[in-house]
């Protein structure tokens, strides 16, 4: 089994962070010319430490603890481990010393979606827009650090940096028997220029060390003890929760609704009708339906017996007090939002 | 609306309800305590199982008075650190891929091994056979029930 270890509370711990250290792209030529010097917009990494924000997904903490974000959205799928580990291996990181944040929803990942199982698979280029593999994108994201790091320690060394290479959180001179570890060189690594895509050297499959093996579940201690949060747990200030009946065949539209009992009681804002799609159904609802809004304290009477449909072949239980799909099998005639 | 009284993994909780509303209403939107998932409403699913006074029930289904004066226990109270074996045998197995039904079947196999410290395979099944995952993590918890009670494997 797996023996990589990264630490929960280090996880949490580093969200809380500040931004602000030197900030480089991911390797391009745009950014290779120019590095720019002002605080980057690397949202959930550590700045202020001294440290060494190679791009917007890793950077690496003077006491060697590197942080890397994972910008999409773990649905199940386990990119939480299987993306950041693209990175730590080709950075050279002991997964030990590796922190896992989660990238907060910003424009400056590009596309965060997780759908159809793409996210290792495609994701577009950071800078092209082109869609490529996620896969090779976070493999360059850490092996241009990797670049950085042995540029910096080669310079302190006055040795080609051909002659280094980086493993087990440190880069080595072999010839000289002389090592830096990561956290030693971030401060060097800094200030070293971005360097040039096409100087960017992807490491061999057989040098990628957890690439391909079993991985941890970053959120299992979460989830077996409740704290994992779901979409459906969230409590924002001021929201409503929605009560959908839906309709049970594709394209059906309300014809009619009594929406009297339904909005008697305590705590209903309104009823709805949504709008009819038009077109494929694609990504849209399923035809048209009714919507319940009902304010985020739960109304004492509000029963899952609400969502009662009534058709020309008797009445149906929508049955879902949450808009969580289901629904009755006919063709709805009518319906009636009853209590 | 009527005041309820009852305990929730050890803290006392009144309530200022309707005695019908779903158990599962009253922990999640109402105590806050959100571990307990719901799945279909319907108890069909598993996903909303939680303890009362010892046996698992489906919180979904469950008017909250049913649970008056009486003890609840829920996923955030299993343990007070996710020392149980279960939860140590779920971690070490990876068996959780999105989590969502996780809770549910960990609070069924707690219920089990409440009573059955050593429940054979098919105990196991059939004790769990109500618990439905759309991941389809079975064999893993399976596995991670027969490590949790000590079965070799």
């Amino acid at each position: 089994m797996s023996t990589i270890v990264i630490p929960r509370r280090s996880f949490l711990s580093a969200l809380g962070l500040a931004a602000g250290t030197l900030a480089l792209g991911i390797g391009s030529e745009a950014s290779a010319a120019t590095p720019r010097m002002a605080p980057p917009k690397a949202p959930g990494l550590p700045s202020g430490d001294g440290g060494f924000t190679a791009n917007v997904f890793v950077h690496v903490a003077p006491d060697g603890t590197v942080t890397i974000v994972c910008a999409r959205v773990e649905m199940g799928q386990g990119v939480r481990s299987s993306l950041p580990v693209l990175v730590a291996d080709e950075l050279g990181a002991d997964m030990a010393k590796v922190k896992i944040v989660q990238g907060d929803g910003d424009t400056i990942y590009n596309d965060q979606n997780t759908d159809g199982s793409r996210s290792v698979r495609t994701a577009p280029d950071a800078v092209t827009k082109l869609v490529t593999s996620g896969y090779d994108e976070m493999r360059k994201v850490g092996a241009t650090a990797r670049t950085m790091l042995i540029a910096a320690a080669a310079t302190k060394w006055g040795v080609p940096a051909s002659a280094c290479e980086a493993h087990d959180h440190a880069v080595f001179h072999s010839a000289t028997k002389r090592s830096l570890g990561f956290g030693e060189l971030a401060a060097l690594a800094a200030k070293v220029p971005v360097p040039k895509a096409k100087d960017v050297v992807l490491r061999p499959k057989s040098e990628l060390r957890h690439v391909g093996g079993p991985l941890p579940l970053l959120d299992a201690p979460d989830i077996v003890t409740g704290r994992a949060l779901y979409g459906a747990d969230v409590r924002l200030p001021g929201m409503l929760i929605a009560v959908i009946a839906r309709p049970p065949v594709l394209g059906s539209k309300v014809e009619r609704y009594d929406a009297t009992r339904a909005q008697a009681v305590p705590g209903v804002k309104k009823i709805v009708a949504m709008p009819v799609p038009s077109g494929p159904p694609a990504f849209q609802p399923l035809g048209g339906k009714i919507s319940t809004l009902v304010t985020n304290s739960p109304p004492a009477s509000f029963r899952p017996n609400l969502d009662r449909c009534a058709s020309g072949a008797g009445s149906m239980r929508a049955g879902a007090p949450r808009p969580a799909g289901g629904g009755p099998t006919e063709t709805s005639r009518g319906c009636t939002l009853a209590t | 609306m009527t005041t309820l009284v009852l305990r929730v993994n050890g803290t006392e909780h009144k309530l200022d309800v309707d005695p019908e509303m779903p158990l599962l209403w009253a922990l999640r939107d109402i105590i806050g305590l959100t571990g307990t998932k719901y799945g279909c409403g319907q108890a069909l699913c598993g996903a909303c199982v939680v303890h009362l006074n010892g046996e698992a029930v489906r919180s979904c289904v469950t008017p909250v008075h049913r649970a008056e004066g009486g003890s609840v226990v829920t996923i955030e109270g299993l343990s007070p650190d996710g020392s149980h074996p279960l939860q140590r045998a779920w971690v070490e197995l990876a068996v959780p891929q999105c989590g969502f039904c996780q809770a549910g079947q960990i609070m069924t196999a707690a219920a089990l091994l409440s009573k059955k410290p050593r429940p054979s395979d098919s105990e196991i099944d059939e004790s769990l056979a109500g618990n439905l995952c759309r991941c389809g993590t079975y064999t893993r918890i399976r596995a991670a029930v027969r490590k949790a009670a000590g079965i070799p494997t």
